[in-house]
């Protein structure tokens, strides 16, 4: 697995983007200039909205909501959503992000305006990404994507706890899901017209800007993408050369430990 | 068992919380934790009260190192009582791989 690749094995980093395109999706589609895929795009959008922003909703208190957003991510349909989700975005890779003050205003009577101002507070950071995101995607969608989707499929949430992946990566693909699933979650609130309570508000903006700076760390490291030192310093991304080389000696280890002990546990058994 | 599942496995006298950190085969890995601190060494500390240290569950603080760890047979483990949340399980994971690269090193 390359560290190229690492950036897109969990599409996650993909969703704050697409979902960030759904007020505009919806324009299209009620002035009928929307095109097939804009439709099933906008259909599966509000799928996921529906299905699985309601499960973030409901959560009762702040370990609750964690413990959903664990569930998530394990969840197989969950992670097949995200995948065939990002195969059908690839016609909207020529659309402009919708910027972070503009979604923060449409999600304003949902959250509050507290949390409109914490996330135009962080509309620098969500900026960057959005932007970023969508060179990568087009570049990686470009290049071989079909293989690529076809892997990620038969892999499954499973590459978030797999030792393969070195940990940091992990953490950080599974920052990029959990920030795609709290906007699905105040989307949904958007969609349903309701309010959300303070508490749950603060978190899921919380969780979405932390789960953006997260997946930024890794995509900000990938050659050729371009993000602002004072959006996300240096020091703070992922040194993929350095993590690389450590997790292919990790793995020689384990490999060994592995033989060593399969050996002594089957004779002993 | 499965990366990512909370186990309770017997280890010197004493049942010791674990989390799968790979599942391979007929075996899996399973980092263990301990109640006993080891200054100046690096340790992934869980709580019992934390949400993380519910899915044990713990009944005290205990320490994760890299160091501890072992190849076991899934019959011998105790399964825990929930997955193990996800930032604990990658804070660990992050812990044994430094670990591991360190002793291949040298």
């Amino acid at each position: 697995m390359t560290e190229r690749r690492w950036a897109f094995d969990a599409p996650g980093g993909f969703l704050p983007w697409l979902t960030s395109l759904r007020r505009d999706l919806r324009h299209l589609v009620a002035n009928t200039t929307a095109t097939k895929e804009e439709r099933e795009l906008l259909l599966l959008l509000d799928y996921a909205a529906s299905h699985h922003g309601d499960v973030l909703l409901a959560a009762d208190d702040v370990d609750d909501l964690d413990d959903r957003l664990d569930d998530l991510l394990r969840r197989p349909d969950v992670f097949h959503w995200h995948v065939l989700a990002a195969r059908l975005a690839r016609p909207l890779l020529r659309r402009e992000p919708v910027r972070a003050d503009r979604f923060a205003e449409t999600a304003g009577p949902a959250i509050g305006a507290g949390q409109v101002r914490a996330l135009e507070a962080a509309a620098p950071l969500i900026d960057a990404y959005f932007r970023v995101q969508r060179e990568l995607l087009a570049r990686f969608a470009a290049e071989d994507a079909d293989d690529a989707w076809n892997e990620l499929e038969a892999v499954g949430p499973q590459i978030l706890t797999s030792p393969d992946v070195p940990p940091e990566v992990a953490a950080s693909l599974a920052g990029g899901l959990r920030a795609g699933l709290s906007m699905l979650g105040i989307a949904r609130a958007v969609q349903q017209g309701t309010v959300v309570e303070p508490w749950l508000a603060r978190e899921l903006v919380e969780r979405l800007v932390s789960g953006i700076r997260a997946h930024l760390r890794l995509l900000a490291a990938m050659p050729g993408a371009e993000v602002p030192e004072s959006v996300l310093p240096v020091t703070e991304r992922l040194d993929l050369a350095a993590i690389g080389e450590r997790h292919r000696r990790a793995r020689r280890y384990a490999e060994r430990t592995f033989g060593a002990a399969r050996s002594r546990l089957l004779r002993d058994a | 068992m499965h990366e990512g599942g909370t186990v309770w496995i017997d280890l010197a006298d004493k049942r010791r919380p674990g989390v799968v950190v790979e599942a391979r085969g007929e075996l899996v890995r399973v980092a263990y934790g301990t109640s006993n601190e080891l200054p100046g060494t690096g340790a992934v500390v869980v709580h019992p009260d934390t949400r993380a240290g519910k899915k044990f569950p713990l009944v005290r603080t205990t320490y994760f190192y890299g160091a501890n760890t072992g190849w076991e047979l899934p019959d011998g483990l105790h399964p825990g009582a929930a997955e193990c949340a996800r930032d604990l399980f990658d804070e660990i994971r992050r812990l044994v791989e430094e670990h591991d690269a360190c002793v291949e090193e040298t």
